[in-house]
């Protein structure tokens, strides 16, 4: 048997190169407190469309968007009050998967390995 | 998601593909995008529901978002001026369009104001209270 993590059904170079295992603490906004599995789909499993995006947007779009630092969280939160109210947090391990900075000023793309519960381990911190 | 009470109009007058995404969480949340003249819109992800993602989209001059990127503006500035549509774009299926004023837009689904485009931008108001209280 193999027990080697997965990424079924990602797209060919996903995750994106530098890509490490995921360590760390994150943050990211949930609708729901605690949080709950439909807080972590990614836009691929939600089925949203991105209209022209290019191989790294697509890619990208299969893994979670999370915070690096709570202040930026915050932020995201005022930014986007409908999109949800509380803030979790967890501590990230190789074996949910790898993840990548990937924007400003502190956005990193977790890709997770088959079978990851990824709403388990996080932690309503406030709302 | 709350109902739209403006006049549905057909959404073909604008392209629906970001030009520059300005910010992105869980994909492309505020990016600027043009009609078939090439007039700039900007689009804010304002809600989504069941597979479908909603936008409100205003149009902008060809220096807005330079000057959100610079923090010259908070996001709910710029939302709040002009004319407003409203975009719903679902997984599949056809892409809605309404035409509404301000006043059918609920407050909660907009930024807070003074909010900026990134973290490390100071609000403009916190700004402009400091410069009057030295």
């Amino acid at each position: 048997m193999d027990d080697t993590p997965k990424f079924t059904g990602f797209p060919d170079a996903c995750p994106l190169a530098g890509a490490e295992p995921a360590a760390g603490i994150v943050y990211r906004i949930t609708k729901n407190n605690p949080p709950n599995p439909s807080d972590f789909l990614s836009v691929h499993e939600s089925g949203r469309i991105l209209r022209g995006a290019n191989a790294d947007a697509i890619c990208m779009s299969h893994g979670l968007s999370v915070f690096r630092e709570i202040s930026h969280a915050q932020h995201k939160r005022n930014l986007f009050p409908k999109l949800g109210q509380f803030i979790a947090w967890t501590e990230l391990s190789p074996t949910s998967g790898v993840a990548k900075a990937t924007g400003e000023p502190t956005h990193t793309t977790w890709w997770c390995y088959d079978g990851v519960v990824r709403h388990l381990g996080f932690v309503t911190l406030e709302e | 998601m709350w109902s739209v009470a403006g006049k549905e109009i057909a959404p073909d007058w604008l392209k629906f593909e970001p030009i520059e995404v300005l910010y992105d969480f869980d994909g492309p949340s505020i990016f600027t995008l043009a009609d078939c003249h090439g007039d700039p819109y900007l689009a804010y992800l304002c809600d989504h529901e069941d597979r479908v993602a909603r936008f409100l989209v205003v149009k902008i001059g060809h220096s807005t978002a330079f000057s959100l990127k610079l923090g010259g503006f908070d996001v709910r500035s710029v939302l709040d001026c002009g004319t407003r549509w409203v975009f719903d774009v679902p997984a599949s299926g056809s892409i809605r369009c309404w035409e509404i004023n301000s006043a059918e837009v609920p407050d909660d689904i907009l930024p807070k104001r003074g909010v900026m485009l990134w973290p490390e931008l100071r609000s403009v108001i916190h700004r402009q209270t400091t410069r009057f209280s030295e």
